[in-house]
C-alpha cells in the first residue's frame, strides 16, 4: 500500500514537472488515439449534393434538375427500340472565358446496372459511363459545346438495356477542374481534378408511357 | 623548441578571436537589417516576376488585324470579311435556332496561299477577352476543319456565332492551327455589327457556301 502511494507521488511529481511542449505532445497523441478508435481517421464518406443546387466545378457551374426514364426521343435514337434512355437534366453555365467543348466532362454517370457501353475512367481512377449524346433543350439540337455567360438547359442521355432493373435514382458526378499551371507547358490551364468530382443522387421519374404514346 | 603561448587574460575586455562583443542596440540593428534585406530581396524577386511576361504572353498568337473588306494575310490563307449581320433566330437546313443572346453571322472569303488548308478555329472575341467559338448547333464545314481549301481558289460562306447580349467590341478570329495557336497567325477583324438587330425575331437564313475563284 505504501509502495503504491509512493509510485503515485512519483508519477504526480513527474507529471507536474513536465514542460508545456511535452504536455501538448501527450494531449495530441491521446486525442489522435481516441479519434482513431472511434473511426476518426477513416476516409470521410462522400456526401451527395442535392438536386437543384448549383455546383461550382471550376470552369462551369452545374445545377442538376432531375432525371427521366424515357423511350426513343429524337434526335436521340436508341440502338434497340426496346431499350430506354436515362436522361439527366442539368442547367450549365460556362464561367471560364471561352467556349467549352466536350461537355461530357461536366456530368458523368456513376456505374449503373444495365447501361450500355464500356465504362471509362477519370484521371483519379473512378469509373463512369460516357454519355450517348447531349441535347440542348432550347431547340432540341445535339451539342457538345457551350458559350461563356450563356447558361443553358441540357439533357444528357445514356442507353439502358430493356431487361435491366429500372433505377429509382441514379448517381452522377459533377466534374471539377482547377485553373493552375501545367507542369509540362508552364501554361495556365483548367486542369483535371476529378478526385474532387462532386456526387449528386438524382431521383428518376419514369416517363416511358408518355414517350411511347407521343 | 618554442615557448608555449601564454593563457588568455580573463580580465581583458575584448576576448581573443575575430568577433567583437556587440551591445544590445547593435544586435537589434543587425537583426533588423537582415530581415529588411530578406524582405527587399523578396520584393525585388516579386517585381521581376511581375514584369516578366509569362509563357502565355511570350508565345501568344500573332494577331493580324484588319477591317471589313480588307484582305487579311494569315500566313497559310487569307481571310476577308465581306458582310456582317446579327439576328435573334437563324434558320439552317430547315431547322430554326433561337438564342438567348445574339447571332453574329459573318460572310467570309477564304483563299489558301500555297498548300491546301483547313480552317479549324473560328471565334468572336469581345472586349472583355471572352471567346465565343463558331456554333455547333448548325453544320459549319467552312470552319470546323472538314472543308479543305485549295490554293488560289476562293471559298465564300457564312459563319454563325452566338454571343451574349452584353458582348461588345467584337472581333473575328480565324486560324488553321486548331487548339494550339501558340505563335501562329490568327486574324483579328473588327466587326461592324449593329447590336440592336437581335430584337428582330424573324429567322435569318444562313447562305450556302460557294466556290468563287
Amino acid at each position: 500500500m505504501a509502495q503504491g502511494a509512493g509510485f503515485g507521488r512519483k508519477a504526480a511529481g513527474f507529471l507536474s514537472n513536465l514542460p508545456m511542449h511535452r504536455w501538448i505532445l501527450i494531449i495530441t497523441v491521446v486525442a489522435l488515439g481516441l479519434s482513431s478508435a472511434f473511426g476518426g481517421l477513416r476516409t470521410a464518406p462522400e456526401r451527395p449534393a442535392a438536386v437543384d443546387t448549383p455546383i461550382d466545378g471550376g470552369p462551369w457551374k452545374v445545377t442538376i434538375t432531375g432525371a427521366r426514364l424515357v423511350g426513343e426521343l429524337p434526335p436521340m435514337y436508341l440502338s434497340d427500340k426496346k431499350n430506354y434512355w436515362i436522361v439527366v437534366l442539368a442547367t450549365i453555365e460556362i464561367t471560364a472565358d471561352q467556349t467549352w467543348r466536350y461537355l461530357t466532362q461536366t456530368v458523368q454517370l456513376a456505374p449503373t446496372k444495365g447501361v450500355k457501353g464500356n465504362l471509362s475512367e477519370t484521371m483519379a481512377g473512378a469509373a463512369y459511363h460516357p454519355n450517348s449524346g447531349i441535347v440542348l433543350l432550347r431547340d432540341v439540337t445535339v451539342v457538345d459545346q457551350l458559350n461563356p455567360g450563356m447558361p443553358e438547359k441540357l439533357a444528357f442521355f445514356w442507353e439502358l438495356e430493356a431487361n435491366a432493373p429500372i433505377p429509382s435514382e441514379v448517381k452522377v458526378y459533377i466534374g471539377v477542374r482547377k485553373y493552375r499551371m501545367d507542369n509540362l507547358t508552364s501554361k495556365m490551364e483548367w486542369m483535371d481534378h476529378s478526385e474532387l468530382n462532386k456526387p449528386v443522387v438524382v431521383p428518376v421519374v419514369d416517363r416511358r408511357a408518355e414517350s411511347a404514346s407521343s | 623548441m618554442t615557448a608555449p603561448a601564454p593563457p588568455p587574460d580573463p580580465t581583458s575586455a575584448r576576448p581573443a578571436g575575430r568577433h567583437r562583443n556587440i551591445g544590445p542596440l547593435q544586435r537589434f540593428l543587425a537583426r533588423t537589417g537582415s530581415v529588411l534585406l530578406v524582405i527587399a530581396a523578396l520584393g525585388v524577386g516579386d517585381f521581376l516576376l511581375r514584369i516578366t511576361p509569362d509563357v502565355d504572353e511570350r508565345q501568344r498568337p500573332f494577331l493580324e488585324q484588319g477591317e471589313q473588306g480588307q484582305v487579311i494575310d494569315a500566313r497559310e490563307f487569307s481571310a476577308t470579311l465581306l458582310k456582317a449581320r446579327t439576328a435573334g433566330v437563324v434558320k439552317a437546313a430547315n431547322f430554326v435556332h433561337p438564342t438567348q443572346g445574339v447571332w453574329v453571322i459573318l460572310r467570309m472569303r477564304f483563299v489558301a496561299q500555297k498548300e491546301p488548308v483547313q480552317i479549324d478555329y473560328a471565334a468572336v472575341v469581345d472586349e472583355r477577352g471572352r471567346s465565343f467559338y463558331a456554333s455547333d448547333r448548325l453544320k459549319q464545314p467552312l470552319v470546323d476543319g472538314s472543308r479543305s481549301l485549295q490554293p488560289g481558289i476562293g471559298v465564300e460562306g457564312e459563319v454563325a456565332f452566338e454571343v451574349p447580349r452584353d458582348a461588345t467590341g467584337l472581333t473575328a478570329q480565324f486560324s488553321n492551327a486548331g487548339t494550339n495557336r501558340t505563335m501562329q497567325a490568327v486574324t483579328d477583324i473588327t466587326l461592324p455589327v449593329d447590336e440592336s438587330v437581335w430584337l428582330n425575331r424573324e429567322p435569318v437564313t444562313i447562305e450556302p457556301m460557294e466556290v468563287k475563284p
